[in-house]
């Protein structure tokens, strides 16, 4: 049986890329085995954040690009043409629009500063339509609202570390107030728990939340205890951005929401095919895909295929024996160099951003020489080396935008 | 001018077993320890409960000390040693059969318990072992927590009335007529100088005595000498292991909660706080490794750690072979004490050697009786098992914070205070918010030196920022210093995980990364060195 392309990989460069192929006319089988940085992420769409080995906040992400190194995809995709990035930058936010009009906030000709959970704040030009009212602005006024006892969200933290940062950043007429209210106000559960979203009771919820904006000043910051409970969204535009979420950390909330909402749209699509596998091997030299799946072992060959299953988070990445292995063809992609791991935990330059895939601007992996290893296979999202999401922010930009730019090239 | 009978500065296990030694033979205590209680070679030790079997041959008055003091800390503190077992194995090819004659004679000859077993019931005991073992014996060791152990004895001796300040650094000492009369401290959490006035000084600082020691002119020489302790995140082994050889590095694993301590290596350092493994001992314990255990070799590594054993190299009269107390009576200065070198598991009988002096000097009572008196939080398995079935949602927690403190567990394990802080190690609310309020924590990680947290797998990565909460309410000015605490605490976890990155260890830590940095932005360039280091 020949399908005509495969996708290994279901995050944001595996899902993007599956609904654009679609869209072109491809017949797509995106394989997944379980998730990975998206679903663990903010659930925010950072393009570029900070150049210069993160020393120079970008305002305007197309502006940073002359300042990228020459082998960051962002410069690969568009042949080191500025305005083919920017093209690339407004063309494919207009054919995601189900996402960035609909799901996001934002443009993507500007970065603004974002409140999170922890009182830092996040350079990001897309965030979700929950997470609105936490863009910082001057002379803003904000109450964090938090429950008593819980530690994820909590005022007094949060109201210390923004002193520090809206200073930095040179804010000076931002107000925070803090408002506390209790687990009893919003749900039913005996022992609450992030981890458990159907304990949220609706009217409960509506009801507290109401209180809060008849009481409190400015815009009111919750935490992300939304998860994927899709009522507790609803609830939250009745109040038209005066109540929004903030982007964080490890509450697996808004980046579970990202993934249902790519997940939905590629199981919508007819010429989309998901199927869930237990264990897959793709052999290069004949393209043909060995996977077991629902307890059976199956092959089938492509005409294509597209590695979208990300870095060492991701599972796309693996270290054997030293060398940082691509999971799915089992190929060394590069030598893991002990004595370059950096010495500080806050170092700039970190070795990740050299050890993936290098790709030519077909987005087809090359060797050291400049040679095209594989012509039907194709890289896409953090499985690529030469950016460090870390340090430049560029967290989802490089999964989206080389997605599209695989969309063009096929 | 506050005045104390004693003074004594350190906060390791030997200054915390004096303070309590010396508060039960009545006098009035004052402990002052410059960082965390237990952040020299206590907190960076192997942790183990020593039978003696491993110095039978090269040291045998330490066996004896050692076989001895095994069963006293196994009575008055049952809750906080895990009484494992041990085994010596000897690997054919590589240790020395003539070894094994002189192991089990010198057992003998010292009073240490060793019983031999054949090679075939070793591995049925351990499986992870290398299977090609000439000669076996078991023997008594066990692992004891060097943190609660501590703080277990700080937390008695100040029930007693005594006096503990951690962040107090002694930074000299006060003379009036060529007599020491007491210290010059400073408070580093409100950063001021204070002086204190004491009666009688003891010096109990391990690495740091020769510092010390210079500032009243005693001549007390140290000869810091470092070891390293790699960590693997499993039980490798159920009970402690150790090679039948003459003692060398690599010699040992403990387990310890759900890791293995294996270790260790002997590297003479100049400066007690040269913390950075070389490259030379993590290839030897490498080495080490892979003869023991193949299991072992292939196991995730979690972190590498160091500390400075504080030998002492000359001067003074000695008090045992292991260990040495001065008392500078010559130079006028009869009211000082210095007290160095020794063991972990000989902590409590160097305090009580030292207390015996004390009181003879100065008139105390006659006896402390700390190898009867039991630390504070008895084991009682009825007690668990109730406890179990009373927090029934949360058994595993209530497990493991027993583990870590016996019946003192229930005075702040509470169904309120239940939410799981620290889901890796199961720590609770309750339990962090004590060791803020009752054991003076005062970061992030002094709350992970006494609760745990942050230990686990995921090294922090979802609890160090709810620890910072809980710390900003809790306690009075943490708040201004939260954001240079978070960053210290992601600092010091890679610096112990980095000479032994690889793996799954550096997966985990690229995770790590992606939340703070990525997500929370935590290094954000705009903020100056002055902000990191607040206000």
């Amino acid at each position: 049986m020949q399908s005509e392309v495969a996708v290994v990989g279901a995050g944001a460069s595996g899902l993007i890329a599956a609904y654009l192929l679609a869209e072109k006319g491809y017949k797509v089988k995106v394989f997944y085995k379980g998730y990975g940085a998206t679903a663990l992420s903010s659930g925010c769409f950072d393009i570029l954040g900070y150049v210069d080995d993160g020393k120079t906040l970008v305002v305007n992400p197309v502006d940073g690009f002359d300042k990228l190194p020459e082998r960051h995809p962002y410069r690969v995709i568009s042949k080191n043409k500025k305005d083919l990035f920017k093209r690339a930058l407004e063309d494919s936010t207009r054919k995601l629009d189900w996402m960035f009009r609909d799901f996001l906030y934002g443009t993507p000709h500007e970065n603004n500063l974002y409140i999170t959970n922890a009182g830092t704040l996040k350079p990001t030009a897309f965030v979700q339509k929950t997470m609105k009212g936490a863009k910082i602005e001057e002379g803003g006024e904000y109450t964090l609202v938090g429950i008593r006892g819980n530690y994820d969200f909590h005022p007094p933290l949060i109201a210390n570390m923004l002193k520090i940062y809206l200073r930095a950043h040179g804010y000076r007429e931002v107000k925070i107030n803090t408002y506390t209210i209790r687990w009893k106000d919003i749900t039913n559960a005996l022992t609450p728990s992030f981890y458990i979203p159907e304990i949220l009771v609706e009217s409960k919820l509506r009801k507290t939340l109401s209180k809060i904006a008849r009481e409190a000043k400015g815009t009111i910051l919750i935490p992300p205890l939304l998860r994927r409970f899709e009522k507790a969204v609803e609830i939250l535009e009745e109040f038209e951005g005066q109540v929004s979420e903030v982007p964080s950390t490890h509450m697996y909330a808004a980046g579970m929401r990202l993934m249902d909402k790519l997940i939905s749209i590629a199981m919508n699509n007819p010429a989309i095919e998901l199927i869930h596998v237990d264990r897959l091997k793709v052999e290069p030299s004949n393209m043909i895909i060995t996977f077991s799946s629902k307890g059976r072992t199956s092959s089938e060959k492509f005409e294509k295929i597209v590695l979208a299953t990300g870095d060492l988070v991701g599972g796309g990445m693996e270290i054997k024996d030293d060398y940082i292995v691509d999971t799915a063809t089992m190929r060394k992609i590069r030598r893991l160099e002990k004595d370059k791991i950096p010495e500080s935990y806050f170092d700039k330059n970190d070795m990740l951003s050299k050890l993936g895939y290098s790709v030519n601007e077909k987005l087809q992996p090359i060797n050291d020489e400049g040679e095209v290893i594989w012509e039907n296979i194709h890289v896409v999202g953090s499985l690529l080396g030469g950016y460090e999401s870390n340090v430049e922010k560029a967290g989802l930009g490089v999964p989206m935008l080389t997605a599209y730019n695989l969309s063009e090239v096929l | 001018m506050e005045r104390y009978d004693v003074i004594v500065v350190g906060g390791g296990i030997v200054g915390a077993g004096i303070a309590r030694d010396l508060q039960l033979r009545g006098a009035d205590v004052l402990l002052l320890e410059k960082n965390d209680f237990a952040t020299g070679a206590t907190g960076r030790s192997h942790a183990l409960l020593h039978s003696g079997a491993r110095y039978v041959v090269k040291d045998p008055e330490s066996a004896k000390e050692c076989a001895v003091e095994n069963e006293v800390l196994k009575r008055i503190a049952k809750h906080i040693v895990e009484d494992t077992g041990g085994l010596f194995v000897s690997i054919n090819g590589y240790d020395p059969e003539d070894y094994v004659d002189k192991f089990e004679k010198g057992c003998k000859d010292s009073d240490v318990y060793c019983k031999e077993i054949t090679p075939k019931e070793a591995l049925e005991l351990e499986p992870n072992l290398n299977e090609n073992i000439a000669y076996a014996y078991w023997v008594n060791d066990g692992h004891v927590d060097p943190f609660r152990l501590t703080y277990l004895n700080i937390l008695d001796a100040v029930d007693l009335g005594a006096r503990a300040e951690n962040y107090s650094e002694v930074i000299d000492f006060l003379m009036k007529n060529g007599e020491i009369t007491g210290v010059k401290i400073l408070d580093k959490t409100k950063n001021e100088i204070k002086h204190v006035s004491g009666d009688i000084i003891v010096i109990a600082a391990g690495a740091w005595n020769g510092i010390l020691a210079n500032k009243i002119g005693a001549n007390v020489s140290v000869k810091p000498n470092r070891g390293a302790i790699i960590v693997y995140s499993r039980r490798i082994f159920k009970r402690v292991v150790n090679r039948l050889r003459p003692p060398s590095d690599g010699d040992i694993v403990v387990p310890s909660y759900g890791a293995s301590l294996f270790g260790t290596t002997s590297v003479d350092v100049d400066n007690p706080e040269d913390y950075t493994p070389t490259n030379e001992e993590i290839q030897k314990l490498a080495h080490e490794a892979k003869v023991l255990s193949k299991s072992m070799a292939e196991t995730r590594i979690l972190k590498i750690y160091t500390g400075s054993r504080p030998l002492i190299s000359a001067g003074g009269r000695k008090a045992t072979r292991t260990f040495k107390i001065f008392n500078l009576e010559e130079d006028g200065k009869d009211n000082v004490y210095i007290i160095g070198g020794g063991k972990l598991t000989t902590y409590r009988l160097m305090a009580e050697k030292l207390g015996d002096i004390i009181a003879k000097n100065h008139g105390l009572k006659a006896n402390s009786n700390t190898d009867k008196k039991p630390l504070p939080g008895l084991y009682d398995y009825e007690e668990l098992r109730k406890m179990e079935r009373k927090y029934n949602g949360l058994k595993l927690a209530v497990r493991k914070t027993y583990s870590k403190w016996g019946g003192l567990a229930k005075t702040f394990f509470k169904k309120e205070k239940g939410k799981i802080i620290c889901l890796c190690e199961q720590v609770t609310l309750g339990e962090i918010e004590y060791s803020i309020e009752k054991l003076k924590a005062k970061s992030i990680g002094d709350v992970m030196r006494r609760t745990r947290a942050t230990m686990g797998p995921c090294q922090g990565q979802n609890c160090i920022i709810r620890i910072a909460a809980i710390l900003t309410e809790k306690n009075i000015g943490y708040g201004e210093k939260a954001l240079q605490d978070i960053r210290k605490t992601l600092e010091a976890k890679w610096k112990r995980f980095k000479p032994v990155g690889n793996g799954v260890q550096y997966e985990q830590m690229q995770l790590h990364k992606l939340a703070y940095r990525l997500a929370l932005n935590i290094d954000d360039p705009k903020l100056t060195e002055s902000d990191h280091n607040a206000e």
